[in-house]
């Protein structure tokens, strides 16, 4: 409430700043009008009595008219005035007072030159209709003074000279008054009208600014809210994205974990059947007759099979050893596949933001690997076919990031696909606007049309397992790296094509463009 | 150069206190207000009437039985503030026209005389209803009549009395309804007026050092 009504103080304010504004603009313009009527009309006046009475003629000498003299002299000191005080001092109340006055007096000396003619009365009512443009009932006030006055004063010593009789009555200025007051009357109600308009005006304006200031304030605040809302998604993106990677190598180093806890409970059981025993057993008794080992060997029932014994158990022990050593160089395979899922890993797993200079291939070559055990279990065929490109700079972590999720991506693609012929090529290439591209294809189940358009959206997916933060956020890391990321789809069950392109920023030693391929089933 | 723009920009940015402002404006009103009465005095001081005859000259009486009354009027060809006289002039004789005879003598130059038919104030006289008008040079005529004044009206009465002596506007160039017109009209009315005398409002006809004399009978009459 309290908002409310300073807010509407405010307007208030503003709308009475704006009005005098405008105002103040009328005067100043309106002014400046006058500073270029006034001497036109002077000058109009010096012509008029130039061409009535130029001259006045004492038998056959001739000197200048007074009338002349008059228009010329007194027209100007009656215009010099307002005019200097329209050019120097505009928009001031008492510029537009003497304005007044010097146009209507003006009014006096053309009627008194034209001989009091009712015709030039009409220079006052055409006068006043001008300071009507100042919109200022206060002009109107010294303008019907002097008009009142000049007819008093005149009617009463001169008739003639302003009512062109000279048996007028005394009382006739108030006829002329009259209808000058008559006019004014008008004039007035017509200003009081405009300033009434004005006022509205600047109280429109006042509002719409008001409400423009509040709208600005919303979109300000709601934009620092959205850019927030975006930064925090961009983090939960990342995270989701990081999460892809640390999903894939989990997932790969538990399947060869898998084959490891295979291999180490394999070589446990070897281990545990691995005849030890009885070879203690029979070194135990073998101990017992020492001190007559052969009598033992030859004459007693179980010394007898104890020769045998040894040589089966030797054989037994020799396969034994074979398989362990087998398992345990599975073991030992394993465990370096795990080393190298994790080197990899390690490579990628610092901050974004730093750019350096690399390989793509490499950098493609490495998405594969992270991802390699699932592709082969999937029986995922991936080719690459990468055109010779120059080391380039770029933050490897994102590019990182957005082709590992483009490689799951299609990945789940392919496997939900149709055909059994599961197939993801990635090609690398180089656009002949100096940009560098990178195309995941994939021969999966396809994207519907109507999805095209908001495959990028957040939280889009049509995955049960989905999040919709994977392509959500390759997409704003595309942008990040200074490109974008596209996608082209014939429809369902036709595979999917996504594009990534970004400027190339450094180019090292170009090569042949010769398009290297390769194929890892 | 530096001098100029200083006091160009001294002008501008005066910014006179507010008594000086008031002072500034009252000065402006009283310089108009002086202006304009030199302008009224200018125009509402007569011009001289001098002593026309009480009889007309013999010259221009037509001593027939049938003789109207004579209006005439002296009127100095350049003299613009006669234009209102003629006016006036005009409405006289056009209301008159069976019982008046008009004569309009425009005093010209004897030097200047050719083209005057192309004046202005000629084309007005000559479109006076009824009216006679003549060309006299150096005022000759008016020099006879012993009048003075651009816009002088003498009316004699058909036995050749001077009726009317003046002019017939109230100032220099101002027509409209004033005394001289209006004994004018009551005296061709047949009536008596009360003022039959008024003053001229006009330009000299005569130099200061050449003042009218009468020297020679009246012409005739058309």
């Amino acid at each position: 409430m309290s908002n409310c009504t300073i807010r509407v103080t405010d307007e208030e304010m503003r709308a009475a700043e704006l009005f005098r504004e405008h105002q103040q603009t009328i005067y100043r313009r309106t002014d400046r009008i006058f500073a270029v009527l006034m001497p036109l009309q002077w000058l109009a006046g010096v012509a008029t009595a130039l061409w009535i009475s130029p001259l006045t003629w004492t038998g056959t000498t001739s000197r200048l008219h007074p009338h002349l003299i008059a228009a010329t002299l007194l027209g100007g000191l009656i215009t010099a005035f307002p005019v200097a005080l329209a050019l120097c001092r505009p928009g001031r109340l008492g510029t537009r007072a003497t304005i007044a006055t010097g146009q209507m007096l003006m009014s006096a000396l053309l009627i008194h030159l034209m001989g009091g003619r009712i015709e030039t009365h009409f220079h006052v009512f055409g006068s006043l209709a001008f300071l009507a443009f100042y919109r200022d009932w206060r002009v109107f006030v010294p303008a019907t003074l002097v008009v009142a006055l000049d007819h008093i004063v005149r009617g009463l010593f001169w008739p003639e000279s302003v009512f062109g009789v000279l048996t007028a009555s005394p009382w006739r200025w108030l006829e002329h008054a009259g209808w000058v007051l008559f006019e004014d009357t008008f004039l007035l109600i017509s200003c009081a009208q405009s300033v009434r308009e004005m006022r509205d005006i600047a109280r429109h304006r006042a509002q719409l600014e008001g409400t423009n200031q509040r709208i600005e304030a919303e979109v300000v605040a709601r934009t620092a809210e959205l850019r927030s809302a975006q930064e925090e998604n961009l983090r939960m993106a990342r995270r989701a994205g990081m999460a892809d990677i640390a999903t894939n190598v989990l997932h790969n180093v538990g399947n060869v974990l898998n084959s490891a806890n295979v291999s180490a409970s394999i070589i446990s059981d070897k281990l545990h059947k691995s005849g030890t025993a009885d070879l203690r057993r029979a070194t135990s008794l073998w101990e017992q007759h020492l001190d007559d080992p052969g009598a033992y060997v030859t004459s007693d029932p179980r010394g007898k099979h104890l020769p045998r014994f040894f040589i089966e158990l030797g054989r037994q022990m020799t396969a034994n050893e074979e398989n362990l050593q087998a398992e345990v160089a599975a073991l030992s395979k394993s465990i370096g596949h795990i080393k190298e899922i994790v080197a990899v890993q390690q490579n990628y797993a610092g901050g974004s933001g730093f750019v350096e200079e690399v390989d793509l291939t490499e950098l493609l070559d490495d998405a594969v690997q992270i991802d390699a055990a699932s592709l082969a279990r999937q029986k995922i065929e991936v080719s690459r076919e990468y055109s010779e490109l120059p080391r380039i700079r770029i933050d490897k972590q994102k590019f990182m990031q957005i082709v590992v999720n483009l490689l799951s991506n299609a990945k789940h693609a392919v496997v939900e696909g149709p055909t059994e012929e599961r197939r993801i090529t990635i090609r690398l290439s180089r656009p002949a606007d100096g940009r560098v591209r990178v195309e995941v294809a994939d021969n999966g189940i396809g994207i519907e049309s109507k999805n095209l358009t908001r495959i990028f959206s957040q939280g889009f997916t049509t995955r049960k397992e989905g999040h919709g933060f994977g392509l959500h956020s390759a997409a704003n890391l595309a942008t990040e790296l200074g490109g974008g990321l596209m996608v082209h789809s014939a429809g369902p069950g036709r595979g999917a094509t996504f594009i990534l392109e970004f400027v190339l920023k450094h180019q090292g030693h170009t090569h042949d463009k010769s398009v290297l391929s390769r194929t890892d089933a | 150069m530096f001098a100029a723009d200083s006091l160009r920009s001294s002008f501008w940015k005066f910014k006179p206190s507010r008594a000086a402002g008031w002072c500034l404006v009252a000065a402006w009103l009283i310089s108009v207000a002086v202006g304009l009465k030199w302008l009224m005095d200018f125009d509402m001081t007569p011009g001289a009437v001098g002593s026309p005859p009480a009889n007309c000259p013999s010259a221009f009486v037509h001593g027939s039985s049938d003789a109207r009354p004579l209006l005439i009027m002296f009127v100095h060809s350049n003299c613009p503030c006669s234009r209102a006289g003629l006016v006036e002039l005009a409405g006289i004789a056009e209301a008159n026209r069976e019982t008046v005879d008009v004569c309009i003598y425009l005093r010209t130059s004897s030097r200047t005389s050719s083209g005057l038919e192309t004046t202005s104030l000629w084309e007005q006289a000559a479109a006076v209803p009824g009216a006679n008008l003549v060309s006299d040079p150096d005022g000759e005529v008016a020099s006879r009549f012993q009048v003075q004044t651009s816009g002088h009206v003498l009316l004699y009465g058909a036995a050749g009395e001077l009726l009317y002596s003046g002019g017939i506007t109230a100032s220099r160039g101002h027509g409209g309804d004033n005394p001289g017109r209006t004994a004018v009209l009551e005296l061709l009315a047949g009536r008596r007026t009360a003022e039959p005398q008024h003053a001229v409002f006009g330009c000299p006809l005569f130099d200061p050092a050449s003042p009218a004399t009468i020297e020679s009978s009246c012409p005739a009459q058309k």
